[in-house]
C-alpha cells in the first residue's frame, strides 16, 4: 500500500516545484500589463504600477492576420506531430519486432541520419528548388517529421508489449498494420500522447520555418507573426531615438516580448487538459497475463 | 525480477530466405520513413563536400573549389578551441547526469506516488511549463534575479549585510546558474518519458510486493527503477551521441553574452557563431562533420558499453 | 534526312547567332515581371498602389510589370535565397547583412556594363556622390548602388536632454572639440564636470543616471582615428588621420584608448555610467547619448549645435557637434558603409529591365513614380479618385501625409522609407524634412565634401579576406575584454584586464597581422 510518509514527500516536492514554476510565470504574465515607460524608468516591477494592455492590443490590432497566422498555426501543430506518429510509429513497430531480420541495418540507416547533416543550404536548395516548398503551406506540416530519438523511444515502448498479444492477433489473421492500429498504438497511449504533445508543441514554438522558406504573409505561422511584431517594434524605437520628434508613447518593446511569451504558452495550458487524461493511471499492459 | 522484453529472442541463422519473407511486412512498414529519410535527410548529405571547400554562393556547391582540410585546420588553432571544447562537454556531461537521470527519474518516481488527479494534473502542468517558454523570457527572469543594481538576489544580500555581487561579471558562479536555469526548464520535461514508463507497470505488483512486506522503497527499488532501465539506456546513448551540441539560448542569451563569463559560458556553438565571419558555411559545414564523427564514435562505444552489461536495452 | 534537319538547325542557329550580337538596343518586346525584394513590411493599400504603378510604368518602359515581395527578414535570409537560386530582380541590401560577405560570394551582379547601356541617371549620380558609390564598387566595378539618403558625412555629436542645459559648459566643450581634432583630457574633464553638477542638482529624483559609453566610444573617443577594413563594430586597426605615413595601428594600444577607459571606470564609480550597462540598466536617466556616423540635415541652430525639438514644438535635445569641417575628412573607404543599397542579384534573368528600372526612379522623369512608390495616393490623383483611397496631400509647403512618417509600421497607411528605394532628393519634402534641408545636403554633397581633407589612405580597402584567418583570431582575443573596458564596469581593477587584452591580442598574431596590412597600406600608397 501506500506509504503515507512518502507521499507527503512527493508532494512537498511537487509542490515546491510548482512555486518555483508559477512564481516566474506570474510575474511575466504581471509584466506584460505593464506599462513600457514604468520599465524603463523604474526596471522590472513584479507589481506594475500602472495596468497597461498596450503590447497585446499591439499584437491584436490587425485581427484578420493574428485570425490567418493562428490557423497556419493549429493547421500545422495538428498536422505535423500526427505524421509523425504514423512514419515513426510504423518503423517504430517493424523494429521492435525480433522477427524482423534486418532491423539492425535500419537501425544504422537511421542513426547516420542523426548525427550526420547536409547543413542548412543544400537542405533548403532542395527543399526549394526541388521540392517546391517555398511560400508553400505544406512546409508547415512536412519537414522534421522522421527523427531517431522519436523512433527510438516507440521502438523500445513498442518492445515492452508482450509478443503474446501480437501472435494472437496474427493467429486471428490480423495484418502487421491492423495490429499497428488496433493493438499497439492503444496500448502506448502515454508514449503517443507524450511524442504528439511536445512535437505538436515544437512545432507551435518554432518560427524558424516561417523565417526561411515564407514571404507571404498569409502563410505565417503565429510565432513568426509575433516576431515579427516584436521585430518591427524594436527597429521603430531604434529609428525614432534619432529623431524623437517622431515618437509616439512609448513602443512597448519590452512588454511585448513578455506578452509574446504568454501568448506562446498558452496552448499548453488550454491543450494539456486533453493529453492529461492519457498520463493517468490504469493504462495497464496485462490483457494477457505472461 | 520479470523480464517482459522480447529482444531475447532470436533467428536461426542461415534462414535466409524464410527471413526475407517474415521480414516484408516489417519492411513495408518501414518504407514510409525511410523514404522520408532518404528525401530530407540523405539527399542533403551531399552538402557535406561543403566541408571541404571553399564555398561561393555564386558558384554553387559543385562550382567551389576544393581546399582539402583547411576549414578543419582553421578550426583546430584556434587558442580557445580546448576551453570550448572542454565547456562543452562539460555542460553536457552535467546535464545528461543531473537532468537526463537524476531529475528524469525522480520526479517521475515522485510523480507516480501521487494520488489525487486534480494534484496529479497540476504537478504535471508545472513541470511542463517551462519547456514551453522561450529563452528570451527566461533571460529577463534572470536578469530580475541577478541586476547588480535592482535584482532580487542582491537585495536580499544587502539585507543580510552582505556585499552585492557584480554577477554578470564573475564566471565562476555561471556552471551552478546555468545547470540550475536548464533544470528548470528541462527536468519536468525529461522525467515526463520516464514516467510514461512508469505506467504501462502493472499495478498487480505493487501490490504483491506491499502484501509480502516490501516497504515503498524497496518497491520502487525493485519494480519501478528496472522499468526505467530502457529509457535511462536511451538516455545515455542519445545524449552521447550529441555531446557537442548545445542548447543555444542557454549559453548565449541567458549570460547576456557577457565576454568576461566566456570562460565559464563559451560553448562550442556560440563560439561558432561568434568566431566565424558571415557565411563562412565551409566552416560550419566542416565543424558538423567533425562532430558529427565524434559523435558516431561515442554512441557505437556507449551501445557496446551497454551491451556488456544490459544487452537488452542496447540499440544495435 | 537527318543531315538535311541538322545543317538547317545550323543554319539556323548560325542566323540567331548574327541577330543576338546586333546591338545594345532596348528590346522590349517580352513581356517580364520584374520582382524586387524591399526591407520593410507589407503595409495597407500595397497592392493597390502597385497596381497603379505597373499602370503608369508601362509609358515609360513597356511589357514590364513590378512585383514588390515585402521582407523584413532579408538581412538572415539573403545567402540562402541566393543559394537557393531564387530568381530576384532588384535587391534591397545593407546594414542588416554582411555585404562584404555577400559580395565574396558572388551573388551581386556587376553594374558596370549595365550603368554604362541603361543607367545615365545613374552615371550622372556616380558623379554627384563620386564618394558615396565608392562604397559600393570593389575593383573599379560597382557592385552595389547607394540609395541616396539624409545622411551627409560621417561625423559625431554629444547629445543632452534640454532640462540639463544649464549645466553644460556649451562654450568651452564645443571650443575644446572644434579647437583639437582628437578628444583630449580636457574634454573629459568637462564632460565630468556637467555629470557631476547634473547629478547633484537632484533633478534625477531617483540619482540613476548615465550616458551610453558604447556609442560615446564609438563617437566621441575614436575622434581623429579612421578605422580601416571594417565598419566601425569590431575594428580596432586604424590610422591617425593626420598622419601622412597612413601607418596603421591597433586603437586599443593608443593613449587615446588607455585615456578613456582610465576615464570609464572612474565615471562608473562616481556614478555616471550604471554599472550594469551592459546588461540592461532599466530605470537610468540617459543623460548623454552620441552617435557615431550620422550628420543629419544639418542646420545649425548656433554655430555648432543643433536643436531636435519635441511634439511639443519646444526643444527636447541640444546636439553638440564635436566637429567642424576643418576636423572632418575623407579617408578610408568600407564597402557598405552607406548602409543602403539596391543591388542586382546575380539570379536575375533580366538584368537590362532592372537596370532600366532603377535608372528611371532616379531620373527626373521617374520622379513621380518613385513618389508613387513611396508615399502612395496624393488626394487629388486620379488614382485616388479611381481607388478610393489617398495617403497624402501636397500643399504649397510639402506633402501633408496622413499617419506616414519616414519609417512608418505594418499598421501605418501605406508607406515605404525613401531609404529603402532610392534619392530622397527626388522625393516630395514632407514635414519631417525641414524647410531649407534639401538645398543645403545639396550644397554640402557638391562643394563641401569633396573639399574636405584627405587622408594619406584615402579611398584605401584592404583585402580583408586574405586575412580573414589572423583577424578573426585577434578579434575573438579581444572581444572579451573590450566591451567590459569601454563600459567602465571592472572598476578599478581595469589595468590588469587590459594587459590581459593586450598580452591575448599579440598572442593570436596581432603583430603579423599589422605587418601585412601595413604593407597592403605601402602598396596602396605607392600607386596613388
Amino acid at each position: 500500500m501506500q506509504s503515507k510518509k512518502f507521499t507527503a514527500f512527493s508532494h512537498i516536492i511537487l509542490m515546491l516545484n510548482c512555486i518555483v514554476v508559477f512564481v516566474p510565470i506570474f510575474i511575466v504574465v504581471m509584466l506584460s500589463v505593464s506599462n513600457e515607460q514604468d520599465i524603463l524608468d523604474y526596471g522590472y516591477k513584479v507589481i506594475p504600477m500602472h495596468i497597461d494592455f498596450s503590447a497585446y492590443k499591439l499584437i491584436f490590432e490587425d485581427m484578420t492576420a493574428v485570425a490567418k497566422a493562428t490557423g497556419v498555426s493549429l493547421f500545422s501543430s495538428i498536422l505535423s506531430p500526427t505524421f509523425v506518429i504514423i512514419l515513426c510509429g510504423t518503423i517504430g513497430y517493424a523494429l521492435s519486432q525480433p522477427r524482423f531480420a534486418y532491423r539492425k541495418h535500419v537501425m544504422k540507416y537511421i542513426l547516420v541520419t542523426m548525427l550526420f547533416s547536409g547543413g542548412l543550404i543544400p537542405t533548403y536548395i532542395i527543399n526549394t528548388q526541388y521540392l517546391g516548398l517555398y511560400n508553400n503551406i505544406l512546409v508547415h506540416a512536412v519537414l522534421g517529421l522522421v527523427s531517431g530519438t522519436n523512433i527510438i523511444l516507440l521502438k523500445t515502448f513498442f518492445s515492452q508489449i508482450p509478443t503474446s498479444l501480437i501472435e494472437a492477433a496474427e493467429i486471428d489473421g490480423a495484418s502487421q498494420k491492423r495490429i499497428f492500429v488496433s493493438i499497439i498504438l492503444p496500448m502506448s497511449k502515454p508514449i503517443v500522447a507524450s511524442i504528439f504533445f511536445s512535437g505538436m508543441l515544437g512545432h507551435w514554438n518554432d518560427y524558424s520555418r516561417s523565417l526561411y522558406y515564407i514571404s507571404d504573409k498569409d502563410l505565417f505561422d503565429l510565432q513568426y507573426f509575433l516576431q515579427n511584431a516584436l521585430q518591427s517594434a524594436s527597429f521603430l524605437k531604434e529609428t525614432y531615438a534619432n529623431n524623437p520628434s517622431f515618437a509616439n508613447d512609448a513602443i512597448p518593446v519590452e512588454t511585448l516580448k513578455f506578452a509574446l511569451s504568454i501568448i506562446s504558452c498558452l496552448p499548453v495550458l488550454l491543450v494539456f487538459p486533453y493529453i492529461q487524461k492519457y498520463y493517468s493511471k490504469g493504462v495497464a499492459v496485462g490483457a494477457v497475463k505472461e | 525480477m520479470i523480464s517482459r522484453d522480447n529482444s531475447q529472442v532470436h533467428l536461426k541463422r542461415g534462414m535466409g530466405a524464410v527471413r526475407f519473407k517474415q521480414s516484408i511486412p516489417y519492411i513495408l512498414l518501414s518504407l514510409p520513413a525511410m523514404i522520408y529519410l532518404a528525401i530530407f535527410n540523405y539527399w542533403p548529405m551531399f552538402g557535406i563536400v561543403l566541408a571541404f571547400k571553399d564555398y561561393k554562393i555564386a558558384h554553387g556547391i559543385f562550382g567551389s573549389r576544393w581546399v582539402g582540410l583547411k576549414n578543419f585546420e582553421y578550426f583546430f588553432t584556434t587558442n580557445d578551441l580546448a576551453r570550448v571544447l572542454g565547456n562543452t562537454i562539460l555542460y553536457n556531461l552535467v546535464f545528461l547526469v543531473v537532468i537526463g537521470l537524476f531529475f528524469g527519474m525522480f520526479f517521475a518516481l515522485i510523480l507516480y506516488e501521487i494520488r489525487s488527479k486534480f494534484f496529479n494534473k497540476l504537478y504535471q502542468t508545472a513541470m511542463l511549463l517551462p519547456f514551453f517558454l522561450s529563452y528570451v523570457i527566461i533571460t529577463a527572469i534572470t536578469y530580475m534575479f541577478l541586476s547588480p543594481s535592482s535584482g532580487f538576489l542582491n537585495t536580499v544580500l544587502q539585507a543580510f549585510g552582505a556585499s552585492p555581487i557584480k554577477w554578470y561579471n564573475e564566471p565562476v558562479y555561471w556552471p551552478f546558474i546555468l545547470v540550475f536555469v536548464e533544470s528548470w526548464k528541462q527536468a519536468g520535461f525529461a522525467s515526463l518519458y520516464f514516467y510514461s514508463a512508469l505506467l504501462s507497470i502493472d499495478t498487480s505488483l505493487f501490490e504483491a510486493a506491499s502484501l509480502d512486506g516490501a516497504s515503498r522503497i524497496r518497491q520502487i527499488w525493485h519494480i519501478s527503477l528496472p522499468e526505467l532501465r530502457p529509457m535511462a539506456c536511451i538516455t545515455i546513448i542519445m545524449r552521447l551521441g550529441s555531446i557537442f551540441g548545445s542548447d543555444f539560448g542557454l549559453f548565449y542569451q541567458i549570460p547576456m553574452d557577457q565576454a568576461t563569463l566566456y570562460p565559464a559560458t563559451d560553448v562550442l556553438s556560440t563560439y561558432m557563431l561568434r568566431g566565424l565571419q558571415d557565411g563562412s558555411f565551409g566552416t560550419t559545414a566542416a565543424i558538423g562533420t567533425f562532430t558529427g564523427v565524434v559523435g558516431l564514435i561515442l554512441v557505437l562505444g556507449s551501445n557496446a558499453i551497454i551491451k556488456k552489461i544490459s544487452p537488452e536495452n542496447s540499440m544495435f | 534526312m537527318l543531315k538535311k534537319s541538322l545543317s538547317l538547325l545550323l543554319a539556323v542557329c548560325m542566323v540567331a547567332f548574327v541577330f543576338a550580337g546586333c546591338g545594345k538596343k532596348v528590346d522590349t518586346s517580352k513581356e517580364v515581371t520584374l520582382k524586387w525584394i524591399l526591407f520593410n513590411a507589407e503595409q495597407q493599400d500595397a497592392d493597390v498602389v502597385e497596381k497603379e504603378f505597373n499602370k503608369q510604368l508601362e509609358k515609360f518602359i513597356p511589357n514590364t510589370k513590378l512585383d514588390i515581395v515585402f521582407d523584413t527578414g532579408i538581412g538572415s535570409k539573403w545567402s540562402m535565397l541566393m543559394a537557393a537560386k531564387e530568381e530576384y530582380d532588384i535587391a534591397w541590401t545593407g546594414y542588416t547583412l554582411g555585404m562584404s560577405g555577400a559580395l565574396n560570394d558572388g551573388t551581386y551582379m556587376p553594374l558596370n556594363d549595365l550603368v554604362k547601356d541603361y543607367g545615365p541617371a545613374i552615371e550622372k549620380e556616380m558623379k554627384e556622390y563620386a564618394d558615396s558609390y565608392s562604397t559600393g564598387m570593389d575593383d573599379g566595378e560597382l557592385y552595389a548602388i547607394p540609395n541616396q539618403q539624409p545622411i551627409l558625412h560621417q561625423t559625431s555629436y554629444f547629445r543632452i536632454p534640454a532640462e540639463f542645459i544649464e549645466y553644460f559648459p556649451k562654450a568651452d566643450f564645443l571650443k575644446e572639440c572644434h579647437s583639437n581634432y582628437k578628444t583630449t583630457e580636457k574634454t573629459y574633464q568637462l564632460l565630468e564636470d556637467y555629470f557631476s553638477k547634473v547629478k547633484a542638482s537632484g533633478k534625477v529624483a531617483s540619482g540613476k543616471i548615465t550616458i551610453d559609453p558604447l556609442n560615446f566610444f564609438k563617437a566621441v573617443v575614436t575622434r581623429g582615428y579612421d578605422f580601416v577594413g571594417t565598419s566601425m563594430g569590431g575594428a580596432w586597426l586604424c590610422y591617425d588621420v593626420r598622419d601622412n605615413s597612413g601607418k596603421i595601428v591597433n586603437f586599443m594600444q593608443t593613449d587615446a584608448y588607455k585615456l578613456y577607459i582610465k576615464y570609464a571606470a572612474d565615471w562608473v564609480e562616481k556614478g555616471y555610467i550604471a554599472q550594469d550597462y551592459l546588461v540592461g540598466a532599466n530605470g537610468y536617466k540617459e543623460i548623454g547619448t552620441c552617435n557615431v556616423t550620422e550628420m543629419w540635415y544639418g542646420l545649425d541652430e548656433e554655430e555648432g549645435v543643433r536643436y531636435q525639438y519635441g511634439k511639443d514644438g519646444k526643444v527636447e535635445y541640444y546636439q553638440f557637434l564635436t566637429d567642424t569641417t576643418d576636423n572632418m575628412y575623407n579617408g578610408a573607404s568600407i564597402f557598405g558603409s552607406e548602409k543602403t543599397y539596391t543591388v542586382i542579384p546575380y539570379t536575375s534573368q533580366n538584368p537590362e529591365r532592372a537596370m532600366m528600372l532603377i535608372n528611371l526612379l532616379r531620373s527626373e522623369e521617374g520622379a513621380d513614380l518613385l513618389n508613387l512608390m513611396i508615399y502612395g495616393f496624393e488626394k487629388n490623383s486620379d488614382a485616388a479618385k479611381e481607388y478610393g483611397t489617398y495617403h497624402y496631400t501636397l500643399t504649397d509647403d510639402c506633402a501633408q501625409g496622413i499617419d506616414y512618417t519616414i519609417q512608418p509600421s505594418s499598421t501605418s497607411i501605406y508607406g515605404i522609407p525613401h531609404w529603402v528605394v532610392g534619392n530622397v532628393f527626388l522625393c516630395y519634402r514632407t514635414p519631417n524634412i525641414l524647410e531649407g534641408q534639401s538645398e543645403y545636403a545639396k550644397d554640402f554633397i557638391a562643394n563641401v565634401k569633396p573639399s574636405l581633407t584627405k587622408t594619406a589612405l584615402y579611398g584605401f580597402r584592404p583585402d580583408m579576406e586574405a586575412l580573414s584567418l589572423q583577424t578573426s583570431r585577434v578579434s575573438s582575443a579581444l572581444s572579451e575584454y573590450h566591451s567590459t573596458l569601454i563600459a567602465g564596469s571592472l572598476g578599478k581593477n581595469y589595468m590588469a584586464s587590459y594587459n590581459a587584452m593586450i598580452d591575448k591580442m599579440n598572442t593570436a598574431g596581432l603583430e603579423d597581422l599589422l605587418e601585412a596590412i601595413n604593407k597592403q597600406a605601402k602598396d596602396y600608397m605607392s600607386k596613388k
